[in-house]
């Protein structure tokens, strides 16, 4: 159900899980899930992209930039919208 | 002990590790001065060697392998990788290998040494910049992480040197031990049953047995390099033999996948125990360096202020240095001259070598700076930060931002640029990278500007003191091959390479002090390669140049001017001097005119004509083939040899200011300098990157395409720019 709160300020993603693009910078997300087709998230699985690690968004736009663990990969907005994640700590939300 | 000994003398070992790990750092401080880069200076792309001694005396063969994170290579750059271990070029057995690890990030760089402990193969693990990850508060129990590996695990801090001498003792004992015995993840059964049934494959009806590790990528990679190269090997019916083999595992999830959460199953068992780090994202000092330097608008305006600084930094830091070197060989060029006598030997080394090769030598500390303050910039991390805001443009070019380091690395050469492309893993992304990374002024092109700037370009400062007119210039022919590279990448996409752009996925690494040992040692490297140039190509054309502009020495003219010269006697001194000097370089540029070179560039000159050249500059365009610096040679060796050198001060840009046509007027204005400069801009007069492109393209095709391309691209320039300075009146 969706709730109206006008104290956010649009485009910040109030939801616990969505895509990886529509995070917002400074969040804590933890993997849900990470498309297996393409070559390009085999590489990301390989860089210790997987479900159920946390990841920071540390940059938004057309080009994101996200910590895992020690390192920040830079990926583009649309290949991130096939990574979907969810709230780190839902206490926080 | 003295059979091991004996044997050891000529051990390879390979170095491979993630990229950022300090892989280059450690290297360096291994090898040091040993180390051959083949012929080309730049990022690692090339397999470099060095040799190490080791503790016990020995000598060993280390060769450095590209930056890789996984074995299951994308790019031609990390099949090197798979292809060494693989003992594939049969050049280098491997006797061990030294993977080096990021203390701070071990999770993600055991992955790689999960695979890497499956090849049979001894290995020494480099555990680097352990002091970044104390002071983030990770410990790691190295005993207890060896133990769990079943390898030695070496903490070091390469970058000050420590844990160096413990790396070549563990590296001794290892290349004599006993076989290690080292723990590895557990596939799952079905997937280990299917490679077995690979390999007895191969060795029963596919006719060449394969590696473990081979077998196992075949599998897990479907339409990866290794199953290109077994197409190649065993035909295509290893393609169907795949195929069944992979549906025969029994999973639904690819294979890819399943081998990436066994793999960091293993390292966290690996990990637990040994390592203690908390699971919280910590923020670093680079992520608030990050915010300024990767914002969208700031962050361009300071990559942007960089890259003007970096060119305006070039040409007014190094005008005291070439001043020296300048004034060196006009010294020395006034000395021979003093020594020898009159003639054709005198006239070989004075305007022939002195003049051509010393004029080119005298754009070393520009090389210098340049390779000084790009190796700096890649040091400390900045590159991958303009990697990533290039994206954006370069992903409207179809490109992507991987293939920023390639096109800047073209600004310093082009053959390490084009080298670098094997980073790019989608094909047709690496042919545009490599097609259009000539475009980018090298630093070949580097003399060609400075000279025509500095005896061309009126040397005042514009938009409100804050740009010198000549920086200004210099920047403008850096910007024009990037400019034009853009509907060349784009009209490639639509034709010739057509597709859809790749990924892109790059590790900004943590910003650090370059170090000083790996800057100096790229810009050694690649100040040696311009001088053994100079030295090679440049001084063997030049001396070409020089028989071709020296020859016939026609008697007739010699006559008529002695001639000349005895009826000025009868003047009273003061004019008499200046006489005989008019007819001395009348009777210089009588001769040139004569010679085989004057012939043949009459004969050439329509060609020429449009662009606004006279046929001298023609003739030293038309020699630069091999390299571009050769124009400053041949134009040295052409002006000296015409009179219109200054041979007191050896100062070129005299010569070419003097330069006359026959009926006096100059030969260079300023549009005819700016055509020179754009032609120069935009050609593709450098062999080494045709014979680059060929061999990295695999194909003489795309080679003359490029020159074929950029020539016309060059003369329509050139034509375009004196047309237009023309019609301006410049």
């Amino acid at each position: 159900m969706m709730t109206f709160m006008p104290w956010r300020r649009r485009g910040e993603s109030s939801l616990h899980e969505g895509p990886l693009s529509e995070w917002s910078r400074g969040r804590d997300a933890i993997v849900v899930d990470v498309p297996w087709a393409d070559r390009l998230s085999c590489r990301l699985r390989e860089l210790g992209l997987l479900p159920g690690v946390r990841l920071r968004v540390l940059r938004t736009g057309s080009r994101l930039v996200i910590q895992i663990g020690e390192a920040r990969l830079a990926l583009r907005r649309v290949d991130a919208a096939a990574i979907r994640v969810a709230a780190a700590d839902p206490a926080t939300i | 002990m003295q059979l091991t000994r004996a044997s050891r003398e000529t051990s390879a070992v390979a170095l491979i590790g993630n990229p950022n790990t300090g892989k280059t750092t450690l290297f360096n401080a291994l090898t040091g001065l040993s180390q051959r880069v083949g012929n080309y200076p730049g990022v690692t792309v090339e397999r470099k060697t060095g040799s190490v001694e080791l503790p016990d005396g020995a000598q060993i063969e280390l060769l450095d392998l590209p930056g890789t994170y996984s074995l299951s290579a994308t790019s031609p750059d990390e099949m090197i990788a798979v292809d060494v271990l693989l003992d594939e070029e049969q050049e280098t057995r491997l006797d061990a290998v030294i993977a080096i690890v990021d203390a701070g990030n071990l999770r993600r760089n055991l992955y790689l040494v999960s695979q890497l402990l499956e090849a049979d193969l001894p290995v020494v693990i480099a555990l680097n910049m352990t002091d970044v990850a104390t002071a983030r508060g990770i410990r790691i129990d190295a005993i207890r992480l060896s133990s769990h590996l079943g390898v030695p695990v070496i903490p070091m801090v390469a970058q000050r040197r420590q844990g160096i001498d413990e790396l070549r003792v563990a590296l001794a004992d290892v290349l004599c031990g006993p076989p290690q015995q080292p723990s590895t993840a557990t596939l799952p059964d079905d997937l280990q049953r299917q490679v077995i049934r690979l390999l007895e494959w191969a060795k029963t009806d596919g006719g060449r047995p394969l590696a473990r590790l081979e077998a196992l990528r075949a599998l897990v990679d479907d339409d990866g390099v290794i199953q290109d190269r077994l197409v190649n090997h065993h035909g295509q019916q290893i393609t169907s033999k795949l195929a069944d083999l992979r549906n025969a595992v029994g999973v639904s999830a690819p294979l890819s996948a399943i081998e990436s959460e066994a793999r960091y199953a293993w390292v966290q068992q690996i990990l637990d125990g040994s390592v203690q780090q908390t699971d919280e994202l910590r923020s670093s000092r680079s992520d608030k360096v990050d915010r300024v330097l990767t914002h969208r608008l700031a962050g361009l305006l300071i990559f942007v202020s960089i890259s003007a600084m970096l060119f305006q930094g070039i040409y007014s830091w190094s005008a005291p240095l070439m001043d020296v070197i300048e004034g060196f060989f006009g010294a020395l060029g006034g000395a021979v001259a003093a020594m020898l006598p009159e003639g054709a030997l005198r006239s070989m080394i004075v305007d022939g070598i002195i003049a051509g090769v010393g004029g080119v030598l005298i754009f070393l500390p520009q090389i210098a700076l340049l390779f000084l303050l790009i190796s700096i910039l890649e040091d400390c991390g900045y590159m991958a930060r303009a990697a990533l805001l290039m994206d954006r443009l370069l992903g409207n070019l179809g490109l992507s931002g991987r293939s920023f380091i390639p096109l800047l690395s073209s600004f310093a050469c082009a053959v390490p640029g084009v080298m670098a492309a094997r980073t790019i893993s989608d094909q047709r992304d690496r042919f545009v990278t490599i097609l259009v990374a000539p475009l980018m002024s090298c630093s070949a092109r580097l003399p060609v500007y400075v000279l025509f700037i500095a005896a061309f370009i009126p040397d005042r400062t514009v938009l409100g003191g804050w740009i010198g007119l000549q920086g200004l210039t210099l920047l403008a022919m850096y910007s024009v091959g990037a400019v034009i590279a853009v509907p060349v990448a784009l009209l490639l996409r639509l034709t010739l390479l057509r597709g859809t752009s790749s990924p892109f996925l790059l590790e900004l690494p943590a910003y650090n002090w370059p170090t000083p040992r790996t800057v100096f040692l790229r810009v050694y490297g690649s100040c040696r390669a311009f001088i053994v140039r100079a030295g090679s190509v440049i001084l063997a054309a030049t001396i070409v140049m020089w028989a071709l502009a020296y020859y016939p020495r026609s008697e007739e003219i010699r006559q008529d001017f002695d001639d000349q010269r005895s009826a000025v006697t009868v003047l009273p001194a003061p004019d008499r001097k200046a006489a005989i000097q008019q007819l001395d370089r009348a009777e210089a540029a009588a001769h040139l005119e004569a010679s085989l070179l004057g012939q043949a560039g009459h004969f050439v000159q329509p060609v020429f004509e449009p662009m606004g050249w006279d046929w001298r500059i023609g003739m030293a365009t038309l020699a630069s083939f091999p390299a571009r610096e050769i124009i400053i040679s041949a134009l040295g060796t052409i002006y000296s040899l015409g009179g219109d050198h200054d041979e007191d001060s050896g100062d070129m840009r005299r010569g070419l200011k003097n330069a006359t046509h026959a009926d006096g007027t100059p030969v260079f204005t300023v549009p005819v300098a700016l055509s020179v400069m754009i032609f120069f801009a935009l050609c593709a007069q450098c062999m080494s990157t045709l014979a680059v492109i060929q061999r990295e393209t695999a194909s003489w095709g795309w080679a003359a395409f490029s020159f074929t391309y950029m020539t016309l691209l060059a003369y329509a320039g050139a034509f375009g720019v004196y047309r237009l300075g023309l019609w301006l009146g410049w």
